[in-house]
């Protein structure tokens, strides 16, 4: 091993023991999203995978906050694209207090765009601002207000014909 | 800016709010057994009913 090779492992090494201390985080915010345990591991160890190989993450902690936040985020949003609205991790009964209506909600959330979901999931999920949205998904905040109002709209029109 | 809400959307909201609360709390599936008053209560059982004087020979019957 050359003297490089070394320190590229000792800067991965470091990197990733920096990043597991927010992987509690991390998984919450990706099943708040997508809903489902199992996708929502997949989503964070995509988006490790992401932050493991990116060149260079922010040294100050709370731009760190915002850069996982924002990998999680658009790793969620990539898997729900990818994933089958009528997938059978869709139609499994939540392990929660109230697994009925939660796949309800699961089932109407799944019928909504995978940005809506996301914006819903980091607001009223995660209780981060208008601006705090904006800032970590590189977004106007009048572009945040209206998405949130269009999902909310959106969510609102499938529950109530349900 | 955040636009004044109706009533609908407050409930929906509330409703959105305790769902993705309820996906990040599970209820558990086990409850925890604390043994330690059974143990003690057991301990207790055992140590009354040792003889109060073991070295005591029982008397004879008559």
């Amino acid at each position: 091993m050359t003297y490089n090779q070394a320190l590229n492992t000792s800067i991965i090494g470091d990197r990733a023991e920096i990043l597991e201390l927010y992987r509690p985080e991390s998984f919450r915010l990706a099943l708040r999203i997508t809903g489902n345990p199992t996708t929502a591991e997949d989503v964070v160890q995509s988006a490790y995978l992401r932050l493991l190989q990116a060149p260079k993450i922010p040294a100050l902690i709370p731009e760190l906050m915002r850069y996982i936040r924002r990998t999680v985020t658009n790793c969620a949003i990539d898997h729900l694209r990818l994933q089958h609205p009528q997938s059978e991790l869709n139609e499994n009964l939540p392990n929660t207090e109230n697994p009925v209506l939660d796949l309800e909600i699961n089932q109407t959330l799944n019928q909504l765009s995978p940005e809506h979901r996301a914006i819903l999931a980091l607001h009223l999920g995660e209780g981060y601002s208008y601006k705090e949205i904006a800032d970590t998904l590189s977004l106007p905040m009048g572009t945040v207000a209206s998405r949130l109002n269009q999902a909310r709209t959106e969510f609102k029109k499938i529950w109530e014909a349900k | 800016m955040p636009r004044i809400q109706s009533k609908q959307d407050r409930q929906i909201d509330a409703l959105l709010i305790d769902h993705y609360d309820r996906l990040t709390h599970p209820p558990k599936t086990e409850p925890e057994l604390n043994l330690m008053p059974t143990l003690n209560k057991l301990k207790a059982a055992i140590s009354n009913a040792k003889p109060a004087n073991p070295s005591k020979k029982p008397e004879p019957q008559p």
